[in-house]
C-alpha cells in the first residue's frame, strides 16, 4: 500500500510538473495581456507532433527534436499574437473567443495531417530505476527535471533580468512601467511567445511518455488554468507548486476513490484552497 | 524648456483644457494650481504623452514632441511622476528605483545614482530590501521622485504629491523640490495644495475648469486677493 501511495506521489509530481509548465504560460500571459489563453494547450499539442514528427518521421535525435518542435510552436505563437491576440489586449472575452477558436483550427489541420490514430514515439530513453521497490522511468525523472529547470530559470529571469523584471513591474502597473520608458506592447509579445513556447517544450516531453492525439490538449489547459488559480495568479513558482498539488491529489484521490473521478479530486481541493485562500495559495508572492 | 501651447484636451465630449499655454525655464519650479478637477492632471498626462491633445503643441528643449510616444519622451528626459505615486508594490524599493533607469543605455553602471538617491532620501537607504507596497505614503511618495530621478530627467512632471501626507512630511516635500531645482531640474508642479506649491515655486499658474486664469510670480501670486481666498483660506 505504501509503495502504491508513493509511486502515485511520484506520477502525481510528474504530471503536475506538466501542468505547471503550462500554468506559468497562462499566468504570465494573463499578467501582461490580460486574457486568459486557452489555446495554451493546442499548442502543446502541436510541440507534441512536431517532436513525434521530427523524432520519428525526420529522425532527428530526441532532444534535437525537442528544440525544433519548441522554435516551430514559438514561430506559431509568434504569427498568432501578430495576426490576433495583439487586438485582444486587456479584452477578457475577446481573447477568449480568439483561443477557442484557434484550438478548433489547430485540432483540425493537425487532424487532417495526421489523422486521429494515436503516435507513439519510438523509446526515447528506456530503462527504470529502482528504488525501495519501486520503479521510476528514467524518461519520466528527466522530463521532470527539465520542467523544474525551466520553472525556476524563468523565476531567475524575471527576478534578476531587465526584461524580467519589467514584464513584473508591468504586470502590477501597466500604466507606470509605460512611464519608466519600458516599450509594453514588445513586452507582450515577447511574453505571449514565451508562453506557446513553454507549452510547445511540454507537449515535446509529454509525447516521450505518452501517446498523443489532437486532442490532448484540452484537459492538460483546463487542469493549467486550475493550477494556475490554486497558486494565485501571477505566481511563477505558484504555478509549478499548484500544478503539482492538482496532480498529487488526483492521483492520491484515485488510490483511495474511484479513479474515473480523478479530475474531480483537484477541483475539491481547488474549492477547498479558494474558501480558505481566496487570492490563492502563493497570494501575491512572485 | 518646456513649452505648452494652446493645448486643447478632451474626453469624449468633455472639454478638459481648454488653449492651456504654459512655459518652463531649466531650474525652475512652477506650480500648476487648481481645485479638484480643474485639469492639472489632464495637462500632465498630455505632457508625458498618456494622453492625446486635441489641438495645440508641446515643444521640449526646443523640439515638438507632440508627436513622440511616453517611451520617447520619458528617452529625451522628460518623467511624469504619477498621481498616487503609481510604485511597483511586489518589487523592492531598491528594484523600484532601479525601473526608473530602465530605458538607460548606461543602466548596468546605476551604482552612483542609487547613493545619490539614497544620500537624499535616507529612509529608502534603511528599506532599500524591503517591498515597496508596505511603505507608508510618505515614503512611498519619495521612492516615487527617486525613481522619477534614476531616469536622470531634465524636467520632472510632479503631480500632486502632497496628496494624503501629513503636515511635516509636505513640508520635507516642498524643501526637496526646492533641492532638485538647485541642482537644475526644471520642476512643473501641479498641486491642489496651494499653500505648498506656492511656498516653492518659482512661478505658478492658476487652472480653473481647464482654463488658465491667472499666472505669474509666486510670491505675488500668493499676495492677491482672489487667490488668497479662494485657494490658500484666508
Amino acid at each position: 500500500m505504501l509503495q502504491l501511495i508513493l509511486g502515485q506521489l511520484l506520477n502525481g509530481i510528474i504530471v503536475g510538473s506538466l501542468y505547471g509548465i503550462i500554468a506559468l504560460g497562462v499566468t504570465l500571459t494573463f499578467g501582461l495581456t490580460g486574457i486568459v489563453n486557452f489555446a495554451l494547450g493546442a499548442f502543446m499539442m502541436l510541440g507534441a507532433y512536431g517532436t513525434w514528427y521530427l523524432y520519428d518521421v525526420a529522425h532527428l535525435p530526441y532532444p534535437l527534436a525537442v528544440v525544433g518542435a519548441v522554435l516551430g510552436v514559438s514561430a506559431v505563437g509568434y504569427v498568432s499574437d501578430m495576426l490576433l491576440f495583439r487586438f485582444t489586449r486587456g479584452n477578457l472575452v475577446n481573447g477568449l473567443l480568439v483561443s477557442i477558436g484557434l484550438i478548433s483550427v489547430f485540432e483540425a489541420l493537425v487532424l487532417s495531417a495526421f489523422t486521429t490514430t494515436p503516435k507513439d514515439l519510438t523509446y526515447v530513453l528506456p530503462g527504470a530505476f529502482q528504488v525501495a521497490g519501486m520503479f521510476l522511468p528514467k524518461i519520466k525523472l528527466v522530463v521532470c527535471a527539465v520542467f523544474l529547470v525551466i520553472i525556476f530559470g524563468t523565476y531567475l529571469a524575471l527576478t534578476r533580468t531587465w526584461l524580467g523584471r519589467a514584464a513584473f513591474a508591468y504586470a502590477q502597473n501597466p500604466e507606470a512601467a509605460t512611464l519608466m520608458g519600458i516599450r509594453t506592447e514588445r513586452l507582450q509579445t515577447i511574453v505571449v511567445v514565451y508562453s506557446t513556447a513553454l507549452a510547445g517544450l511540454g507537449g515535446g516531453l509529454y509525447a516521450s511518455m505518452y501517446s498523443i492525439e489532437p486532442t490532448i490538449g484540452t484537459a492538460y489547459i483546463l487542469k493549467a488554468v486550475e493550477a494556475a488559480i490554486l497558486a494565485g495568479v501571477g505566481s511563477v513558482i505558484g504555478a509549478l507548486g499548484g500544478g503539482i498539488i492538482l496532480g498529487v491529489s488526483e492521483n492520491i484521490g484515485s488510490v483511495f476513490f474511484p479513479s474515473a473521478f480523478r479530475d474531480a479530486y483537484g477541483l475539491v481541493f481547488l474549492i477547498g484552497i479558494l474558501l480558505v485562500r481566496p487570492s490563492g495559495l502563493f497570494g501575491d508572492r512572485l | 524648456m518646456l513649452d505648452l501651447a494652446n493645448l486643447n484636451v478632451s474626453y469624449g465630449k468633455q472639454k478638459v483644457l481648454r488653449d492651456v499655454t504654459l512655459s518652463l525655464q531649466a531650474r525652475e519650479v512652477v506650480a500648476l494650481i487648481g481645485s479638484n478637477a480643474a485639469g492639472k492632471s489632464t495637462a500632465l498626462r498630455t505632457t508625458a504623452g498618456l494622453k492625446k491633445a486635441e489641438s495645440g503643441t508641446i515643444s521640449f528643449a526646443g523640439k515638438d514632441i507632440s508627436a513622440l510616444s511616453t517611451v520617447d519622451r520619458v528617452q529625451s528626459g522628460l518623467v511624469l511622476v504619477p498621481e498616487g505615486r503609481q510604485i511597483f508594490p511586489r518589487l523592492s524599493v531598491e528594484e523600484n528605483l532601479l525601473m526608473g533607469a530602465y530605458h538607460r543605455a548606461d543602466r548596468n553602471h546605476l551604482d552612483g545614482d542609487l547613493e545619490r538617491i539614497f544620500a537624499m532620501f535616507v529612509r529608502l537607504k534603511e528599506r532599500r530590501n524591503q517591498r515597496a507596497g508596505s511603505m507608508s505614503g510618505g515614503e512611498q511618495q519619495m521612492l516615487a521622485i527617486g525613481r522619477g530621478l534614476m531616469s536622470r530627467p531634465k524636467v520632472m512632471l510632479l503631480d500632486e504629491p502632497t496628496l494624503g501626507l501629513a503636515p511635516i512630511i509636505i513640508e520635507e516635500l516642498g524643501s526637496i523640490v526646492r533641492g532638485l531645482a538647485r541642482e537644475g531640474l526644471a520642476i512643473l508642479l501641479a498641486e491642489q495644495n496651494a499653500m505648498m506649491a506656492l511656498g516653492c515655486a518659482d512661478r505658478a499658474y492658476i487652472l480653473q475648469s481647464g482654463g488658465i486664469v491667472m499666472s505669474g510670480d509666486a510670491k505675488q501670486l500668493s499676495d492677491t486677493p482672489e487667490v488668497k481666498q479662494m485657494y490658500l483660506g484666508t
